[in-house]
């Protein structure tokens, strides 16, 4: 494993120290991205819960809002609605984009605004003969149908960022853990492996150079010696 | 009563006037919309209506409807079969009754140009504004509506030769048709203000009309408009408590005659408080019944109890014999029994059927 799964590295010193450093290093940020992780899985749980409300809520509204809608068309003639389709020209309620933050994600949100919410032109008057009141009913109904609907898309657009950052973010903490994290220690430990061999053989020599130069010593001592039992001759 | 016109009314108009009673006995009756109601899907409601109601008058038409059902579909069917009976009497109708129901198209005329002339200044399409008209009240020149480019050549070219110049002429004789009024034509707030003057000058002169025919009719006739102006000022009052409208530009859109007119609708005018409403209609007789009613039900209802006594009112010209108000109630109550189709059919396909009963007026 070690000499498949290891960077191309000449095992010195200062590379150790780079690997060493680089190790921490994942293993941080490892340890931030899991952290990223979990507060947007925790988000996304929060979102989903609200989804799913939202649309239980959309789907009652807008049937509420359709059978007013009917009402009306009751109360004020089949034909009211090509009327108010030829007499409205500009949307009152409109949406804008605002991006929000989500633990280093940013995420696009839908505001609902309106336009001139006082003055709602002609479309006031449809209906002054008969139906107005139900008209304006119908009105009010399908307002909150649309900002609920509006409200929906939005956490759902939100749901689809944040699924995909939870993908990526959680890609990248799988990578780090079973494939940098590895790969940089087991180079780690081939560098050390080599390291210590260098030293285990300096080592060694040392030592024989040791045993070596006592040899030597042990040599030169014991001429000295012979030279001393002998007194020199002269009888 | 002028004995004469008695004599001589069934040799001229005896034919329509039984016609005209075939078709109110072929309205549904009570008991049939409760069974209508009792229906589970549309496909069951068609059924009821072709098998069921052979005195009706829809089962020719849908068996040749053969494409999934919608709660158009019925609309577009009964209001086919409505025009279709309606322009038989019509081809076959002499003076004065060609004019009386000629009459009764222009109500639908006005919305149509005013659908087409507002549709025109927004660029719409003149074939799509031409479908979204009643075909009542289409009339030859009506295409030819978006031709001019200003007030003026609208009303010198256009609407002097359709059916319709009288009331033009009425409301545009106090303003002058010039550039300004064109701009003001455009504002929307101005539209629906004509539509109204239009409304208001059709009904005079339909009443002004109404009082030449002979007595019967004339006495009917008078009622019916009467209450028909009624209606609108209390419709136009409740309607108009929410929006910015004064108290004088009120009393434009309301119409100058009427049994309110005469004993306080000047008072109606003035007033936005439903307690007030109730007070101004408690002075006549025909809404003190329904003054007292609306206090044990809430303001909502005031369209309904309204619709119901025009439906009375209906009915009654079916009691009298040799007069035309039998047109113009008969008209009404057919186009009611669409209204009530429709409503069954939605409440139906939207699953609300427990409110079925909330729509249907019947025809008492």
């Amino acid at each position: 494993m070690s000499t498949t799964n290891r960077l191309n590295v000449v095992p010195t010193v200062t590379v150790l120290a780079v690997v060493v450093a680089r190790l921490t290093a994942a293993r941080r940020g490892q340890k931030l991205l899991k952290r990223k992780s979990d507060a947007l899985a925790l988000r996304r749980r929060q979102i989903l819960r609200r989804v799913g409300d939202v649309q239980r809520e959309m789907v009652a509204a807008t049937r509420d809002a359709h059978f007013a809608l009917t009402r009306a068309k009751y109360a004020a003639g089949e034909k009211i609605t090509s009327v108010i389709l030829v007499a409205t020209d500009r949307a009152s309620a409109r949406v804008r984009v605002r991006a929000e933050n989500i633990a280093g994600v940013e995420v696009r949100a839908l505001d609902e605004f309106h336009k001139d919410v006082r003055r709602r032109g002609g479309a006031d008057l449809i209906g002054l003969e008969r139906g107005g009141l139900e008209l304006a009913r119908a009105r009010v109904k399908f307002s909150r149908a649309l900002s609920l609907s509006i409200e929906l898309a939005s956490l759902r657009a939100a749901f689809a960022t944040i699924d995909a950052a939870i993908d990526a973010t959680n890609r990248r903490v799988n990578a780090l853990e079973r494939v940098v994290a590895p790969r940089l220690e087991s180079t780690e430990a081939y560098v050390r492996g080599e390291l210590d061999e260098l030293e285990r053989e300096e080592f060694y020599r040392l030592k024989m150079v040791k045993a070596k130069k006592k040899r030597e010593e042990e040599r030169v001592g014991a001429g000295r010696r012979e030279r001393e039992r002998r007194p020199p001759g002269g009888e | 009563m002028n004995c004469p016109e008695e004599v001589s009314f069934n040799v001229k108009d005896g034919f329509l006037d039984a016609a005209l009673r075939g078709f109110r006995r072929g309205l549904i009756s009570a008991q049939e919309y409760r069974n209508l109601g009792q229906c589970d899907s549309l496909d069951d409601l068609k059924l009821q209506l072709v098998n069921n109601h052979c005195n009706t008058d829809f089962e020719s038409e849908f068996l040749n409807e053969t494409a999934s059902l919608h709660t158009s579909t019925f609309f577009a069917n009964c209001s086919n079969k409505l025009v279709d009976d309606f322009n038989r009497i019509r081809y076959q109708a002499s003076e004065p009754v060609s004019t009386f129901l000629n009459f009764l198209t222009h109500g639908h005329m006005i919305d149509n140009v005013i659908l087409v002339i507002s549709g025109k200044n927004h660029e719409l399409d003149l074939k799509v504004l031409l479908d979204k008209c009643h075909p009542l009240g289409l009339f030859d020149s009506i295409s030819s509506l978006t031709v001019p480019s200003t007030m003026n050549d609208l009303y010198r070219l256009v609407l002097a030769d359709s059916p319709l110049s009288p009331y033009f002429g009425e409301c545009t004789s106090d303003i002058n048709l010039d550039e300004l009024n064109l701009e003001f034509m455009r504002s929307k707030l101005y539209k629906e203000w004509n539509q109204e003057m239009l409304a208001i000058a059709y009904l005079k002169e339909f009443l002004a009309f109404c009082y030449k025919l002979d007595g019967g009719t004339s006495a009917l006739m008078r009622n019916i408009l009467y209450f028909e102006a009624d209606r609108r000022a209390i419709n136009i009052t409740m309607n108009s408590s929410g929006i910015d409208l004064s108290p004088d530009s009120r009393c434009l859109v309301l119409s100058k005659y009427g049994t309110l007119y005469t004993r306080g609708q000047f008072e109606l005018a003035q007033f936005e408080v439903p307690e007030r409403i109730r007070a101004a209609m408690r002075k006549d007789p025909t809404f003190c019944s329904m003054s007292t009613s609306l206090i044990v039900y809430s303001e909502d209802f005031i369209e309904r109890i309204l619709c119901e006594q025009e439906m009375k009112f209906c009915d009654t010209t079916f009691q009298e014999q040799f007069n035309y108000a039998t047109f113009y109630g008969c008209l009404k109550r057919r186009e009611q029994e669409i209204r009530n189709i429709v409503w069954v059919a939605e409440c139906i396909s939207q699953g609300q059927k427990h409110k079925v009963n909330d729509g249907i007026v019947l025809n008492m």
